[in-house]
């Protein structure tokens, strides 16, 4: 039956959720773990482990000092405190569990119903709860107590319920929000649409989704618990003696300290700080797995599993030109919301030993006149739980002033981290290795101080989402002060205003909203302020990561018009990354292809469009969906996992023309006479082995899983 | 191609779908709304068997919203859906149950549409449960893993009991298709269903649905923006801007000869894959999609229309928004901006723009502009009178374009000849 395997699933779940975790916060967890077994042991044979009765005073010393007989001494009334405080932790565990249970079993179904209903019903429930919620609640438990204690009478029940009176809006509240959230989301609609009945909706649907924040809530109010409970029988609303109760003992205690018998009060308090500290750590933990937000921010990149897609979308967020420390942490808060995906995962695995992909036919080292950019051998590394993954392996580039090069590849191939590494804004822990110069300007070798400065004035990156990027409470044109201060201190206020006119006037921004929020514009005003926030400084290059996929097609022709008319009359390099080649065609003079973390191809765009010439390439042109397109293409089979990449050269799996030779070496970049260059074996100059031929094969492979051909070299 | 049919399997009349803007706090506590979005106000559409449907328009455009009428997951405030021959504007969710397994949705983000706490086998099959249409558990089961074999999931027993975060986006895609299709439905929305695909996984995924169509015979609303996959999916498409239709007919009329602007400037704005054909002399449309709580009177693409002229409904807010754009040009801004005064102190209602001072010297202007047709909106300009430092602008009004037959199609243009759609019904006045 599938039970079975369904659990096991579950487990694998919980496990890689559990490797997730930073290792400091798993040991934390562990020792609150143990903690909280120790007591739960003691709570269950505390008929055992105690030597004496929890109200037993014959024949017990008054006021004893710790010794053998009495561990812990005993008290004014002749109690053994060893007994008395072991006790105690049975009841303690008594109260939490009952009175959790009890604001469970009210506020989760409320929440629920609240949520998923909405409209009257919740607003009622809304205000009812917020009123609990907003009484103290210490003294939202004494009036509960006070008012059983007429009705019930005292004892643990009684307890137990005035506490939970506290717990049933915190159970509410959360079932009831992220009950409004599941409710929203496409598979409860799908539920609906398939025509299941409400009650299967919210039980099949939205219930599961909604009751894994319940564990959580469950041991942070536990914690809470123990000490609203200490405090209502210090105050003495508890649980009456002859029952062993901390708060209760602790209070019956107050006078001894003065008197030297510190015993009595001070072994109470241990215990409660025990188990109200093991059960922090365990509910902290439990919350560390659960809550994937919080994970994320622990461990940042390192932890970004399972797959390494998610670090190639956490870098498309990218940062703003001048504060980019608080955008990177921004980064990974969005990175987990991006972190859904694609087909394969993707990215570059370390490339064990020999460097990869080294370009024999690389133009000429860095800085030539008229060269804008010029990367070389840029590698970047990101660090995952499952191994470092080189995202960029080996990558070379050059971009002349006034070009445009597109950078084109599918989620993953590393497009992205090409782009931010060339502006040097890398995620933490991301290491990257290589050189970038801009205008001449080695950029690695900078310290931190100049790189930031050359950061908008020599290299601007354009992100994806424009909201996110421009601060909601501050004027648009204040935005470009400053940005233009940090960067050019002397340039007063009216130098400053004017130099933002005049960017806003090129992106076509009305001059007369210069001083509007950034909230009272459109999508796509949004995205040609950020461009020309970008640009204000004049930089010798610009980095533009998806600069439109997130607008309409007549919007995004808009924009891409306006920027191909700046980066013409203002002499800059435009580095474009996109995944639509429609907009290379129409926008680019040159584009590189990545796969897996590699440049597989390079060159103007006429002649890459007209006869691509790796298979990666030609694979990924037929795939085009365009207003010619008659017959649907696709390549078979989908990107390698970079954890463990394939020798050789990474397309060769899925190639129709794979030889034995693509698996045994590395094809370089090698120069083509129309100046692209190509790194495939079936070019010559791409083997380095055998400089100036190229690999013939014999026949075609049409099934991918088919054998490897056979190659001769011509 | 359309194939020839009695009857649509779906006819929609006069369809207005219209969501609650939220008020302010007092009105969220009553519970009031403010205003009414017209996500979709006043659609008539029909679908034939076995046919493939286009709903094609940038975001906002009311599309989504028209398929989820469609399936009646939102019951219109107006018009009609019929659902083979039947009426289901206002069924009850009880009454909508047993024909929900004969329509099926597809959804844009396969990884919002599964349940992430239900397994693969347990989301395809159950439908089956749903209606009853598994004898047990086994069979269902069973029949779950046939559908998902048939869908490219393969072996189907190595993903049954999988969650759907250890599937890739393409795999996801096709689980949502087989619980779509397991109870075998009639008529198949589609929304978006390739968007969020990555490029290599989309035409897989679009032979997937195509064949799937020719196998058991389905109908498809096919929803999308991107026009170069709806040409090449569709047979008939109807292109929407602002929760009505512009344009609709056979896809290959409309591909081959646009009529309406809007169509034509959707189509010019694709980015072509073929760098020989760049087209630097296209005229882009101004601007973007406007607010629809408050939609442009007359026809509502006509502030952004390149060809628009003045019976197409201007405003005077138009007038505002035409010297707002006259401005990013900084000579225009130096030279007018002193005469003009802030554009906030200028009063705008309906048809008529009254600026607060300027006298006779910006009347003058204003006619200048008007004379030398620096924007399309001066094409409307009936009056423009000086009262001492006051100037009132009036504009005529314009019709509402209904939809009349051009070459083989609809369009809702007044270039074909002004028309007006009578209000209350949506039917065309000639």
């Amino acid at each position: 039956m599938s039970g079975g395997r369904s659990a096991r699933t579950r487990t694998d779940r919980l496990k890689r959720l559990w490797r997730t975790t930073h290792p400091t916060a798993r040991r934390l967890m562990v020792a609150g773990g143990v903690i909280t077994g120790l007591f739960l042991l003691m709570a269950v044979f505390a008929p055992l482990v105690a030597p004496y009765g929890e109200a037993q005073y014959r024949g017990l010393p008054q006021l004893g000092r710790p010794s053998a007989d009495h561990w812990f001494g005993t008290t004014n009334l002749r109690y053994d405190v060893f007994s008395r405080v072991v006790f105690g932790t049975r009841l303690a565990f008594q109260v939490v569990i009952l009175s959790t249970a009890v604001a469970m079993v009210i506020g989760v179904p409320l929440g629920l119903v609240a949520g998923y209903s909405g409209r009257w019903l919740d607003r009622v429930l809304l205000l009812l709860m917020d009123a609990m919620y907003a009484f103290p609640s210490l003294l939202l438990a004494i009036v509960a107590a006070f008012a059983l204690a007429r009705y019930v009478g005292q004892g643990v029940p009684a307890a137990a319920i005035s506490i939970s009176v506290i717990y049933v809006p915190q159970y509410f509240r959360v079932v009831r929000n992220h009950t409004l959230a599941v409710r929203e989301e496409t598979f409860v609609e799908a539920a609906r649409a398939m025509g299941a009945k409400r009650r299967t909706v919210v039980g099949r649907y939205v219930f599961f989704n909604v009751v894994q924040s319940v564990p959580v809530i469950f041991t942070v109010n536990a914690a809470d618990a123990i000490l609203t409970l200490a405090a209502l029988g210090f105050l003495g609303y508890g649980v009456p003696i002859p029952a062993a109760e901390w708060g209760y003992d602790i209070s019956r205690a107050i006078g001894d300290v003065a008197n030297g018998f510190w015993w009595t009060s001070f072994f109470p308090g241990m215990f409660i700080l025990g188990l109200v500290t093991g059960l922090t750590l365990l509910g902290e933990g439990i919350n560390d797995i659960v809550n994937p937000l919080l994970r994320r921010r622990g461990v940042g990149v390192g932890a970004v599993v399972p797959g390494a897609v998610v670090v190639e979308r956490a870098v498309t967020v990218t940062a703003a030109p001048v504060d980019e420390v608080s955008a990177d942490a921004e980064d990974f808060e969005a990175a987990p919301a991006a972190a859904v995906t694609v087909d394969a995962p993707a990215v570059g695995a370390v490339g064990a030993g020999a460097p990869v992909g080294a370009p024999v036919g690389a133009p000429a080292p860095a800085g030539g006149a008229g060269v804008a950019l010029s990367v070389r051998d840029l590698r970047v590394t990101y660090a995952s739980a499952r191994g470092p993954v080189v995202a960029v392996d080996g990558v070379s580039l050059d971009v002349r002033r006034g070009e445009s090069v597109g950078l084109v590849g599918v989620c993953g191939c590393g497009k992205s981290t090409l782009g931010r590494g060339i502006v040097g804004i890398l995620p933490g822990g991301a290491t990257a290795s290589g050189r970038v110069v801009v205008d001449g300007v080695e950029l690695s070798t900078l310290p931190a101080a100049e790189r930031r400065r050359a950061r908008g004035e020599k290299v601007a990156l354009i992100f994806q989402e424009p909201m996110t990027r421009l601060d909601p409470l501050q004027r648009v044109e204040d935005h470009f002060v400053e940005t233009i201060q940090a960067h050019r201190p002397k340039v007063s206020r009216r130098e400053a205003d004017a130099m933002a006119a005049t960017a806003l006037a090129a992106m076509r921004i009305p001059l007369t909203r210069a001083r509007n929020y950034p909230h009272e514009f459109s999508g796509g005003m949004r995205q040609r302020i950020m461009i020309a926030l970008g640009l204000v400084l004049g930089p010798a290059v610009v980095v533009a990561d998806e600069p439109t996929t997130s607008l309409d097609v007549i919007v995004e022709a808009q924009i891409l018009e306006i920027l191909d008319d700046l980066r013409r009359n203002s002499d800059m390099g435009l580095v474009l990354i996109t995944h639509n080649l429609g907009i290379v065609a129409q926008t680019c003079d040159r584009l590189a292809v990545m796969y897996a973390g590699h440049i597989v191809e390079e060159g103007s765009v006429g002649p890459v469009f007209s006869t691509p010439r790796h298979p990666y390439t030609q694979g990924l042109l037929a795939s085009v969906i365009s207003l010619d397109t008659e017959r649907l293409s696709s390549i078979p089979g989908s990107p390698p996992d970079l954890l463990d990449p394939p020798p050789g050269c990474r397309f060769a799996p899925r190639c129709p023309f794979a030889m034995v030779a693509c698996r045994e070496q590395v094809p370089a970049l090698a120069p083509m006479d129309d100046g692209s260059r190509v790194a495939c074996h079936l070019y010559p100059g791409a083997d380095p082995r055998h400089p100036g031929r190229r690999w013939v094969p014999v026949g075609r492979r049409d099934d991918i899983h088919g054998p490897w051909l056979e190659g001769t070299l011509q | 191609m359309t194939p020839e049919a009695p009857a649509p399997i779906l006819r929609l009349r006069g369809v207005r779908t219209q969501f609650p803007v939220r008020g302010g706090f007092l009105g969220s506590l009553v519970g009031r709304p403010s205003a009414w979005v017209r996500a979709v106000d006043g659609v008539d559409v029909e679908v034939y068997r076995e046919e493939i449907f286009g709903l094609v328009g940038e975001s906002g455009s009311g599309k989504t919203t028209l398929g989820r009428t469609m399936l009646r997951l939102v019951e219109p405030a107006a018009g009609t859906v019929e659902f083979e021959g039947r009426d289901i504007t206002h069924l009850s969710e009880n009454d909508l149950r047993p024909l929900r397994r004969r329509m099926q949705p597809v959804f844009q983000d396969p990884h919002a549409a599964l349940n992430p706490a239900m397994t693969v086998g347990d989301a395809v099959a159950h439908p089956l449960r749903v209606h009853g249409l598994a004898s047990d558990r086994a069979d269902a089961r069973r029949q779950a893993a046939e559908m998902l074999e048939r869908v490219g999931i393969s072996p189907p027993g190595a993903f049954l009991d999988r969650y759907p975060e250890d599937l890739s986006g393409g795999q996801k895609q096709r689980v949502v298709i087989a619980r779509a299709l397991i109870t075998r439905p009639r008529l198949v929305v589609a929304d978006e269903p390739v968007a969020m695909l990555d490029m290599s996984v989309r035409a897989k995924i679009l032979e997937l649905l195509l064949d799937l169509k020719r196998e058991f015979g389905l109908t498809y609303v096919f929803i999308t923006h991107d026009l170069a996959t709806a040409k090449f999916v569709c047979d008939r498409i109807a292109i929407l801007y602002l929760g009505r239709v512009v344009e609709t007919g056979p896809a290959a009329d409309v591909y081959a000869a646009p009529q309406h602007p809007y169509t034509r400037a959707l189509l010019e704005a694709v980015p072509s894959p073929d760098p020989r054909r760049r087209n630097p002399d296209r005229r882009l449309p101004s601007g973007e999609v406007p607010d629809a709580v408050d939609p442009p009177a007359g026809c509502r693409f006509h502030p952004r229309c390149p060809e628009a002229f003045a019976p197409c409904g201007w405003e005077g807010r138009d007038l505002v928004a035409a010297l707002e754009e006259r401005w990013t040009d900084p000579a225009a801004f130096e030279a007018e901006c002193d005469l003009v005064g802030p554009l906030s102190a200028v009063e705008v209602s309906g048809q008529s723009v009254v600026f607060p001072r300027g006298g006779d010297a910006l009347a003058a202007l204003l006619g200048r502009l008007r004379d030398e047709g620096a924007h399309r909106v001066f094409s409307a300009v009936s009056a423009i009178a000086g009262d001492g430092p006051r100037v009132e602008v009036r504009l005529e009004t314009g019709p509402e374009p209904a939809l009349q037959t051009v070459e083989c199609r609809l369009v809702a243009c007044h270039l074909h000849g002004v028309t007006a759609v009578d209000p209350p019904t949506g039917a065309m006045v000639p």
